[in-house]
């Protein structure tokens, strides 16, 4: 994992279990935004305020016009509804374990096709979807645990993703899946998951209560989802790994994040 | 500690981290810095222009930097060069804390700043007075992060650094 600044080309959206990034042009502003509240007393020496509410969002997702069968924008996204997006910001190169990602369930509230010379797509949305199951956290921001690339076996890797603050975290948090290929055919299955450790010894990994996708189709079509740890006080250990269980399936190709809870 | 004009190159922007630490991050804008108040107009009719008078104040400061998610470093010094934390690791932990802290906004005066030169925010915020950052948005490569006031301690212009 590289550190430092980057650039927009680095960025990578993943919406739905379906890689946009060949597709995207732009995604954002990735906001998160309290509300203001007005604290001020005539007694005070100046203007103050609390925090309310947060607003949790992507934005506008602008990409090229593309009715490719099965994959294209104009194919998967002509609808509005819920959809499961992660945003990945590379560090001045591909994604790699351990880059900031940005994502959760977020309401689709349009789509509009623009004619500008080429045909492009213009894709807003609201902001947390009121029926997602994460939506008790106020943050969208996590790390990378898996880039978009085949596992065909389990994760024996000693190395894992340090949390922000270089200790635990007593706030639960959600996982992030996008699963874009798996070799086997229609309705083969495996299973996604996330554990946490107290170092970066592959003996010492456990399974993060809560955090697994359990046996899922990863052959029928590009899957998605979110799934929060147990309780939102659920302890998430300093070191994170990506895990996968195959069944029927003899590699998947995904993505994996995880966001961690705030107080 | 030098005096008269200065440039944009010679100014700081540090806050706390989420446990307390000043950490410095790059900033490309700020926006004014200082008090605005509100104009409450008390004209009347008889009066021969308007007239007004000042309300309460306003301390809302905003800054938009690159985004950067490098490792938390220690602040630099009175007269140092300027040592930077990734934007990114620090706003992402401290935006929506109810926990206020401390803001400082430093203006070298044609070199690095030092104690002595002009500097304007909360230096040594407490549990109950400080800033709070209500906002942090990343569009491309760029962030934007807003911060407004909260509690008795007033931001102030000044000539310390923040501890």
């Amino acid at each position: 994992m590289a550190t430092g600044r980057t650039v927009a080309r680095w960025t990578r959206v993943y919406v739905d279990g379906y890689d946009m990034s060949g597709m995207a042009r732009s995604i954002g502003p990735l906001e998160s935004v309290y509300e203001e509240i007005d604290m001020t007393t005539l007694g005070d020496s100046v203007k103050n305020y609390l925090p309310g509410h947060p607003s949790l969002n992507i934005g506008v997702f602008n990409a090229v016009f593309d009715n490719t069968a099965d994959v294209g924008t104009h194919t998967v996204l002509q609808t509005t509804g819920n959809r499961t997006v992660l945003v990945v910001k590379g560090i001045r190169a591909e994604p790699a374990i351990g880059d900031p990602c940005f994502g959760g369930e977020f309401l689709q509230s349009a789509y509009a096709a623009l004619s500008e010379d080429g045909v492009f797509v213009n894709i807003p949305f609201a902001g947390w979807a009121a029926d997602a199951n994460h939506k008790q956290y106020p943050v969208a921001w996590g790390q990378l645990l898996h880039t978009n690339t085949l596992a065909d076996d389990v994760n024996a890797d000693d190395a894992g993703v340090q949390s922000p603050t270089a200790a635990a975290t007593t706030h639960g948090g959600f996982m992030i899946y996008h699963v874009t290929a798996a070799t086997g055919g229609a309705g083969v299955t495996a299973t996604i998951k996330v554990q946490h450790s107290v170092d970066e010894d592959d003996a010492h990994y456990a399974d993060l209560g809560g955090c697994t996708t359990g046996v899922i189709d990863v052959g029928t079509a590009p899957v998605a989802g979110v799934i929060p740890t147990t309780l939102n006080t659920t302890t998430v250990n300093e070191f994170l790994r990506w895990q996968i269980v195959l069944g029927t399936a003899t590699d998947v190709t995904f993505v994996l994040a995880f966001v961690r809870g705030i107080a | 500690m030098a005096t008269g004009r200065t440039v944009t190159r010679w100014t700081r922007f540090a806050v706390d981290d989420s446990g307390g630490t000043p950490r410095e991050i790059p900033v490309t804008t700020i926006s004014p810095v200082g008090f605005t108040s509100d104009e409450v107009e008390v004209t009347a009719y008889q009066d021969a222009v308007k007239n007004y008078l000042a309300g309460h104040p306003d301390a809302p400061i905003e800054v938009t930097g690159p985004f950067d998610n490098s490792a938390a470093v220690a602040l630099a010094a009175s007269g140092a060069a300027p040592t930077l934390s990734g934007s990114h690791t620090v706003l992402s932990a401290i935006y929506g804390l109810g926990t206020p802290l401390g803001l400082w906004v430093g203006f070298g005066i044609r070199g690095y700043w030092t104690t002595g030169d002009p500097a304007f925010g909360v230096v040594s915020p407490s549990a109950s007075s400080g800033y709070l950052c209500t906002a942090y948005t990343v569009d491309g490569e760029m962030y934007t992060a807003r911060f407004v006031p909260y509690g008795a301690t007033v931001p102030a212009w000044g000539t310390e650094i923040l501890s």
